[in-house]
């Protein structure tokens, strides 16, 4: 047990460094901007051509001060920021004026969950299934195309492959939709309708995260498991006569995929960025569109709800597989 | 128990390398022109300095040749209980089936090959399973088990994974598995460099029981000649990819007669002999351009012409047909 | 006449290693046009491509504009060529800067160990899990009236230089070790030739293929930034273009040709620095020249 914590209490550390880090910083920027959200939302309702007495737009100030945490100075602001956060705060949208942000921000939750989850799914298993059986058999045909492949698109951006995608099967060739979760007339529920057209609209989405994260998930696979081969307990037991499917799967394959795991966590926070790219490509209402809409506005309230979210989602998921590790190797597990 | 069980017939085994498209060209004649012996039931020790390129005989022997390693010339014949198996003409999947059942080889720095993410009772199915395919779990524990408990080895070993072991019980259960389908020939590779003189004997203890009791034949490849004065029977010498002397143990310790071998003898410390150790004048051969005539005339103190341009021949010495030397001074 | 022979030589070396390595000269080929477009040829730009109404607009490509013009009245083709060039002004500074902080704390780190190499490793992680993306919108959104092209490229810097740490750092354990460590440490070289000296040689491969590739990472960060509006929007970047294209409907009305030329031409880039990298990593990789020599 002891080694564990020693694994453990590390990984922890960094947990907690990182949220309290993105989230201080998530404080501290909006402050210095020279926006003033205050400002902003008084400008907004003067467009409408109404005036006010002075009076009660001191009134007003005071209140939106305290609805936005800018009361008292810097310290006191962090104190109450830090407060506000554990019961998920935010403040009201300015865009859903008065809706609060959070639940703007968790309205949209799940639809990026859902997408992220399955893309990375599949394109870990994928890119690492295929990956492994090109390295191993890296002299057949078939190996090397799939790596022509894989080379070509690990290296685009998220939001360039979504694009490629938009302008090849949305524009040129009408057979898929381009915007939008579900069509517009439909009302989302459990219904096979419904599952299937959501289906449809998320497809180019979804392909448009797989096919780069293949990318990624073949090159270093394929890398990997060239070099496995060449240890020598991959050696000895091909020296046993061990047969070939055996010698693929346990020793060469299992061996590989130990650091694609850690790897898997490291990347978290580039394929949570890029599934919010995607979502602005193919305005998909998952938590990148919200936060598109957000910054175009100015609305500061929802930025940061999704802003800090997004750190603890991706912090969270990462700890989470780190802590998962030891169960796939042994070398962790007992010490 | 003087029947043949390998003969090698002139080996030749090269290290052919090749760079973008066959600009550079190097062979390096590792096993050039091996011809010898081994008899069943008997423990063989092959002796000689790093890089004489007894290594790649051995796994010459057991068929283990990938690329950049070829097999220029030759012939290898197995006689397994009245089979006769030419090895080098054996395809990859007849090879296969051979490999752990009817011979079995130990490599050289077993602290590593043993798979790190699997038990060690699994690698074992593993093995077994990939020769007979019909045994179920319990049958399999059984004979681990019983193996385990007659080479003296914990059971507990059976169920840890290879990075909780030490050094010497992995090589212990390396030389397990090798010896557990009972094969007829077991060649091992330096089984005991890296392990304290403790251990070693351990070790070697071990390998001498089972070539007992299994009666199987054993050959063991090691620079140490003090392992092949504890348990070998008869000694081949190897030099510059060739063998230079075989006779028994005894006869090779007492009375020396190729040059190297001679040297090679006077290093080891003696009880009682207080006289200061004398090595090997000179270096090692290079196996890309090794000498003329004599592999070992620039360094031999009774060097002559005739050693400088002709290669002596591996010949059997007056009536003792087990003792052969390669060396003008012998022969005619 | 010499001249003729050896550049017939040069051709024909050239050759063979194409058919050798056809990935490689082919990234360097692309990496050759991209770069000559991006600066000889924007040299030649008969304008500022940037000015809006300096040509008819919404015009599909054509003799007399390659590519086509915007809805702004810019030729597609010169800004592209100002762009390429800004785009990996950019993407260098990001890379190179991140990289030097992160390969020199990865450097001292592995050489060090101990609370050092623990501090550094705690901190590097913490970057490398942040992602960058959130923080840098909100970063932008701050700097917005300020951005330009070296801002952005420091940012990026400063967001993603974790990465190198750990690798640096693991190259550098691996050498520790080794003899020539020690002979260097008794022979009295102080701490910070050591690393230079001796460690940064066999870090180099590795350098030379996380360069290229954090360009890339650069460029495509920039593209998304760009998209949100985030970038430095009056300077000529392949995401402002995306930009300007996307916030006049290019797609909806048919000019495509405005939103297609920067994406190919961002596609064409990285494919070709990768290429290149992984190209150059294989050269310098001692091991993977080894491997190269083994044999048929």
């Amino acid at each position: 047990m002891g080694a564990l914590t020693e694994y453990i209490a590390p990984r922890i550390g960094v947990y907690i460094l990182t949220i309290y880090l993105g989230v201080t910083l998530c404080f501290l920027i909006p402050r210095f901007t020279p926006l003033d959200p205050i400002l902003t939302v008084i400008n907004r309702f003067s467009e409408y051509g109404a005036y006010y007495d002075p009076e009660s737009v001191e009134a007003f100030i005071e209140s939106m001060k305290e609805l936005y945490g800018l009361k008292g100075n810097l310290l006191e602001q962090y104190v109450t920021f830090l407060r506000r956060l554990m019961t998920g705060d935010f403040g009201p949208s300015l865009i859903y004026f008065p809706t609060p942000a959070i639940s703007i921000f968790l309205r949209s939750l799940p639809w990026t969950i859902g997408l992220l989850l399955i893309s990375t799914l599949i394109s870990w298993l994928f890119g690492n299934l295929l990956g492994g059986l090109a390295g191993y058999f890296n002299e057949k045909r078939w190996a090397k195309a799939l790596g022509v492949f894989a080379t070509v698109v690990y290296p685009i951006p998220y939001y360039i492959m979504a694009l490629v995608l938009v302008l090849l099967f949305a524009y040129a060739i009408h057979l898929f939709p381009f915007y939008g979760a579900y069509s517009v007339l439909v009302t989302p529920s459990f219904t096979l309708e419904f599952i299937a057209n959501y289906l449809y609209h998320s497809f180019l989405p979804a392909l448009s995260l797989v096919i780069v994260g293949y990318g990624w998930w073949f090159l270093s696979m394929r890398a990997l498991v060239i070099n496995v081969k060449t240890e020598d307990y991959v050696q000895f037991a091909k020296a046993t006569g061990m047969h070939s499917r055996k010698l693929l799967f346990h020793y060469v394959i299992r061996n590989s995929l130990l650091p694609q795991v850690t790897g898997l966590s490291i990347s978290l926070g580039g394929i949570f960025s890029g599934a919010m790219m995607t979502e602005v490509a193919f305005s998909y209402p998952g938590v990148g569109w919200i936060l598109f809409e957000s910054v175009l506005n100015g609305d500061f309230n929802l930025m940061m709800a999704c802003v800090t979210f997004s750190i603890v989602a991706v912090a969270t998921a990462a700890l989470i597989l780190d802590l998962l590790y030891p169960l796939v190797d042994p070398r962790i597990r007992y010490k | 128990m003087t029947e043949e069980i390998i003969s090698i017939k002139n080996l030749k085994a090269y290290y052919v390398l090749k760079a973008v498209g066959g600009i550079v060209h190097a062979e390096i004649k590792a096993v050039d022109g091996v011809s010898m012996k081994v008899h069943s039931g008997e423990i063989l020790g092959i002796a000689g300095e790093s890089g004489c390129g007894k290594s790649t005989l051995i796994k010459t022997i057991y068929g283990l040749v990938e690329p950049p390693l070829t097999v220029v010339d030759g012939s290898i014949t197995y006689n397994l209980e009245g089979r006769k198996i030419s090895l080098l003409e054996l395809d990859k999947s007849k090879l296969s089936k051979l490999w752990f059942k009817d011979v079995s080889y130990i490599p050289q720095g077993s602290m590593s090959v043993l798979n790190p993410v699997r038990k060690i009772k699994d690698q074992f199915f593993d093995v077994i399973k990939s020769h007979y395919e019909n045994f179920n779990v319990d049958e399999m524990e059984q004979l681990m088990i019983e193996h385990f408990d007659r080479l003296g080895l914990p059971r507990e070993v059976l169920s840890s994974y290879p990075h909780q072991l030490s050094g010497g019980m992995r090589q212990r259960v390396v030389i397990a598995l090798a010896t557990l389908l009972k094969p007829r020939v077991i060649l091992a590779d330096e089984p005991t460099t890296a392990l304290d003189v403790v251990v070693q004997r351990g070790i070697l203890q071990l390998l001498a029981r089972v070539q007992q009791e299994l009666k199987n034949t054993l050959v063991v490849v090691t620079h140490d000649m003090g392992v092949h004065a504890q348990i070998a029977h008869r000694l081949a010498v190897m030099y510059a990819g060739k063998i230079v002397e075989i006779g028994t143990v005894e006869e090779v310790f007492e009375d020396p007669l190729h040059p190297y071998t001679k040297h090679l003898i006077r290093a080891l410390p003696m009880i009682g002999d207080k006289a200061r150790r004398a090595g090997i004048p000179g270096k090692p051969p290079s196996l890309r351009k090794p000498p003329s005539g004599c592999r070992f005339h620039p360094r031999c103190p009774y060097a002559t012409d005739m050693c400088k341009s002709a290669e002596p021949l591996l010949a059997q010495i007056g009536r003792n047909p087990s003792r052969y030397v390669a060396c003008h001074l012998y022969s005619g | 006449m010499r001249f003729k022979a050896s550049s017939i030589r040069f051709l024909k070396l050239f050759w063979g290693f194409a058919r050798y390595r056809p990935s490689v000269t082919i990234g360097v080929t692309m990496l050759a046009i991209i770069l000559a477009l991006g600066f000889f040829v924007s040299l030649f730009a008969p304008y500022d491509p940037r000015r809006w109404n300096q040509a008819p607009r919404d015009l599909p490509p054509s003799s007399q504009h390659i590519l086509g013009t915007t809805s702004l009245g810019q030729d597609v083709f010169w800004l592209l060529t100002w762009s390429i060039r800004n785009s990996l002004i950019l993407g260098v500074i990001g890379s190179a800067i991140g990289l030097l902080i992160g390969a020199s704390l990865g450097l001292i780190a592995g050489y060090k160990g101990g609370l050092t190499d623990r501090l550094i490793l705690l901190l590097s992680d913490t970057f490398i899990v942040l992602p960058t993306f959130p923080v840098l919108i909100l970063i932008s959104t701050l700097l917005r009236a300020q951005l330009n092209i070296v801002l952005l490229g420091l940012m990026m810097a400063l967001l993603t230089w974790g990465m190198p740490v750990r690798n640096v750092r693991s190259i550098v354990l691996g050498l520790r070790e080794r003899d020539f460590t020690y002979t260097s440490v008794f022979s009295g070289f102080k701490t910070f030739n050591i690393i230079v000296s001796e460690y940064l040689p066999h870090t180099l491969p590795w350098i030379t293929a996380s360069f290229m590739s954090r360009i890339n990472m650069c460029i495509g960060t920039e593209v998304t930034l760009a998209i949100f509006g985030l970038s430095s929007l009056q300077e000529a970047t392949l995401g402002t273009i995306i930009y300007w294209a996307l916030k006049y409907q290019a797609l909806v009305r048919g000019l495509w040709w405005w939103i297609a030329a920067p994406v190919a031409t961002v596609v064409l880039i990285v494919v070709s620095l990768y290429l290149v990298s992984i190209g150059a990593a294989e050269y310098l990789n001692p091991r993977s020249r080894l491997y190269r020599i083994k044999g048929e």
